[in-house]
């Protein structure tokens, strides 16, 4: 060996050796914080974790870690937690954990520090991705968030400005009567050449006629007088089918063309209910049916808190993905290359904590306000399709015998589409504020309130399904400002009367993106009062802004459909004159034809008779 | 001052000290330490042999440095060819899903496509470096080193800073 290798090589590596069993602990610890850090965006801190060899494994004395979006709280810190490592795979280069015990599960713990990051630490924002669910939702929902009527109903008698209103609705109505109107002109005056040249074509028919009738056919004695006749006949049935066929391709063009009028004319009816409807969304009219009142009343809240969860559920799918044997060929940054995973035989994944036991434990000293946990969370590993097990969660937790929860969520990558499933509630949760209303409309607050709610949320594959109901009891509201409409004041009354309430939301995805339903146990009786103060008001409202609207447009509809009325009758009673003219001449001619054939053939048969006499004399 | 140091050494052993052999060794070992990643078990591997050889530092330290540049230029090549090896020859993928499975063998990161196209690189490459850099090595000192020097331009850039900055290089005193 040579003395280089001793002093540059072994020396060193023993050096190495010490160094780590002094300090590996501590590393490895500070390596798992910044690892959770950049996972949770905030601070998550590691008390005493000890690597043990033998057997191998990793515990540690406590872990808090913070609220990202509340940093003077933990989102959770556990107790105790130890758990041993399979090293026979960990050779494998395979981390599998049989059980794992985690002590203490607390959920939101005061801080006696901040549990923000250095500005520098924070991970940059990234960017947007618009596949998730959170982000269609807010994109879909954020949309067609119920907006508040602008004006008090009672007011909006005397303060909607008709006139104006309707000067800077764009009337799709009158658009289309003036161009209803050109089209029946412009009709019209093709049918009118289209007459003309029948009365043109009306001498072919007098001469034929003339011609047909002066045949006298019992003067026609002989047969080739009777054929001369017939011919003659013929040339004028034909002459009268040449303008009858000619007739006929007009009136066809025009009968499309008054089809297509009347199609025209019909729509107006439907354009002018489109058109009301927007003038009546300008004049922001209060929509007084249920969903509209708990859209007004919760929608804002509760899209924003939907919103919030449905960032979790997005983590669980980002993080926890379906495997493939053979991915496309990627490009990564240089010197990175790609990792291609082969199946794995002996059937374990890169990492599997096969058991997680949580208990809440029982030591209560500054905890008051938070959660014990306690529960089982089963099957955490980076590969399902390995394990062939769902990873699943059963937690649940109380707080001072007040305030509890439980939840139950499977995750499921077994299969090529993902499917996940969460079951949760929680009961008698006070809440710092609910906001109620928005901006515009009855902003309002409600302080001390306590909730309790279940949500079930179904998410297979892109699908998303969430049915949820929520109760707000023992609240205190305070209110923005004074009330500044009857809808405003109607609702305030209901709701100081009431202790608690009921909202049951349920969001989907349907083909066109999230949908979302809303209802109160309080709309029916909300609505009911409204109805009561506000209905007759709104109905003269609407009547009054329908008798302006209908004005206007009034004596333009009644113009154009009289025209167009006109125009159609008018050339559907000359084109049906006409065609009982071509008619009878036809029928004329026929009936003429069929003398001369009947004269010719008893002609004919005289002749035979006679022949027949001249051979048997 | 520590590659003035290498680069010195480098030049030194191909006028004299060192065989061909040991200095040719140390070339090629730098070849497969230079083009393949970092952190992988054969790299350690490779670190030992050279370690414990009696091979030259200096022509390891120099074909270190110069396949790490070829490798990051080469890199999508290296890429393609560890993907093609690893996931299009149907003929191999029951070795590596042995390996996968088996103990040691994923910490080779031969699964990663960098990893192991350049790995096949170097091993391909690690004969012929070797042939070509003992051959070099012998022809440099018999013959190419006095033919250098009786070239025009040889003797024109003998006077110019270009040489002087050379044979500073060169006789440095470590």
């Amino acid at each position: 060996m040579r003395k280089k290798f001793l002093y540059f090589v072994l020396i060193p590596a023993l050096l190495i050796g010490l160094l780590l069993y002094l300090f590996l602990d501590r590393w490895v610890e500070a390596g798992l914080e910044l690892a959770g850090e950049k996972i949770v965006g905030a601070k998550v801190e590691i008390d005493h974790l000890h690597l043990s060899l033998f057997p191998l494994g990793m515990r540690w004395a406590a872990m808090h870690v913070a609220d990202p979006k509340d940093p003077w709280r933990n989102l959770f810190e556990t107790g105790e937690a130890k758990f041993a490592m399979d090293m026979g795979q960990l050779l494998r280069g395979k981390v599998i954990v049989q059980t794992m015990e985690v002590n203490s599960l607390i959920l939101g713990t005061k801080r006696t520090t901040d549990g923000s990051l250095p500005k520098g630490k924070e991970a940059a924002p990234a960017p947007q991705d618009t596949s998730t669910f959170s982000a269609q939702a807010q994109s879909a929902l954020g949309a067609t968030s119920e907006k508040a009527p602008a004006e008090a109903p009672e007011k909006s008698h005397a303060s909607i400005n008709a006139d104006s209103l309707l000067k800077l609705l764009d009337i799709h109505s009158l658009k289309h009567l003036d161009s209803l109107k050109a089209q029946a002109l412009s009709a019209s005056a093709q049918w009118n050449n289209s007459l003309a040249d029948f009365e043109a074509s009306k001498k072919k028919l007098a001469d034929a006629e003339s011609a047909v009738k002066s045949i006298n056919v019992s003067q026609l004695n002989t047969i080739p007088a009777i054929t001369q006749a017939i011919s003659t006949v013929e040339a004028s049935t034909k002459a009268v089918n040449e303008v009858s066929t000619a007739f006929s391709a007009r009136k066809a063009s025009i009968e499309s063309d008054v089809a297509s009028l009347s199609a025209s004319s019909a729509l107006v009816d439907d354009i002018a209910a489109s058109d009301f409807a927007r003038l009546k969304s300008m004049a922001r009219l209060p929509n007084l049916s249920s969903p509209g009142i708990a859209r007004l009343l919760v929608g804002d809240e509760v899209i924003k808190r939907a919103t919030t969860y449905l960032h979790w559920i997005d983590m669980a799918r980002s993080h926890i993905k379906n495997s493939s044997t053979a991915p496309p060929m990627e490009s990564p940054p240089r010197m990175k290359g790609q990792d291609i995973h082969f199946p794995l035989e002996r059937a374990y994944p890169k990492f599997w904590i096969m058991k997680m036991l949580i208990s809440g434990g029982t030591d209560t000293t500054g905890t008051a306000e938070a959660i014990r946990a306690k529960g089982e969370i089963d099957n955490i590993s980076n590969d399902q399709s390995v394990t062939h097990v769902p990873m699943t969660a059963t937690l649940e937790g109380v707080e001072g015998g007040a305030r509890s929860f439980s939840l139950h969520a499977m995750i499921d990558r077994t299969k090529p589409v993902p499917y996940d499933e969460y079951d949760a509630s929680i009961g008698g949760t006070p809440l710092a504020a609910f906001s109620i209303g928005n901006e515009g409309f009855l902003a309002a607050k409600m302080v001390h309130a306590r909730m309790s709610s279940s949500v079930k949320i179904v998410v297979p594959g892109s699908g998303f399904d969430a049915n949820s109901k929520t109760e707000l009891s023992g609240f205190a509201l305070q209110f923005a400002s004074e009330p500044k409409s009857t809808l405003e004041r109607v609702i305030r009354e209901v709701l100081q009367n009431i202790q608690q309430f009921q909202v049951s939301f349920r969001l989907w995805k349907s083909g066109s993106g999230f949908d979302l339903a809303l209802s109160t146990d309080l709309d029916n009786q909300i609505a009911d009062h409204l109805s009561g103060v506000l209905g007759a008001e709104l109905t003269k409202a609407q009547n009054d802004l329908k008798s302006k609207f209908d004005a206007m447009i009034g004596p333009k509809k009644a113009e154009v459909e009289k025209l167009v009325s006109d125009k159609t009758s008018g050339i559907e009673k000359q084109l049906g004159a006409n065609q009982s003219l071509i008619t009878d001449k036809l029928s004329m001619l026929d009936a003429k034809k069929k003398e001369l054939t009947d004269r010719l053939a008893n002609q004919q048969k005289g002749k035979v008779n006679d022949l027949l006499k001249g051979i048997l004399k | 001052m520590f590659w003035f140091k290498f680069i010195r050494d480098f030049i030194n052993i191909l006028r004299a000290g060192q065989t061909p052999q040991q200095i040719a060794g140390g070339f090629a070992l730098g070849t497969i330490l230079g083009l393949s990643p970092m952190l992988t078990l054969q790299g350690a591997f490779v670190w030992l042999i050279l370690l414990a050889l009696d091979v030259n530092f200096s022509a390891a330290g120099v074909a270190m440095t110069i396949c790490s540049l070829i490798a990051y230029l080469l890199d999508p090549v290296f890429h393609w060819t560890g993907y093609q090896i690893l996931v299009n020859i149907g003929a191999l993928h029951g070795l590596w899903t042995w390996m996968y499975n088996a103990p040691i063998a994923p910490l080779t990161r031969f699964n990663n496509t960098v990893v192991m196209g350049s790995f096949l690189c170097a091993l391909i490459l690690f004969i012929p470096v070797y042939s070509g850099m003992k051959s070099f090595v012998v022809a440099y000192r018999t013959h190419i080193h006095s033919r250098l020097e009786q070239w025009k331009i040889y003797r024109a850039l003998d006077r110019s800073k270009l040489l002087d900055w050379y044979r500073k290089i060169r006789d440095l005193k470590g």
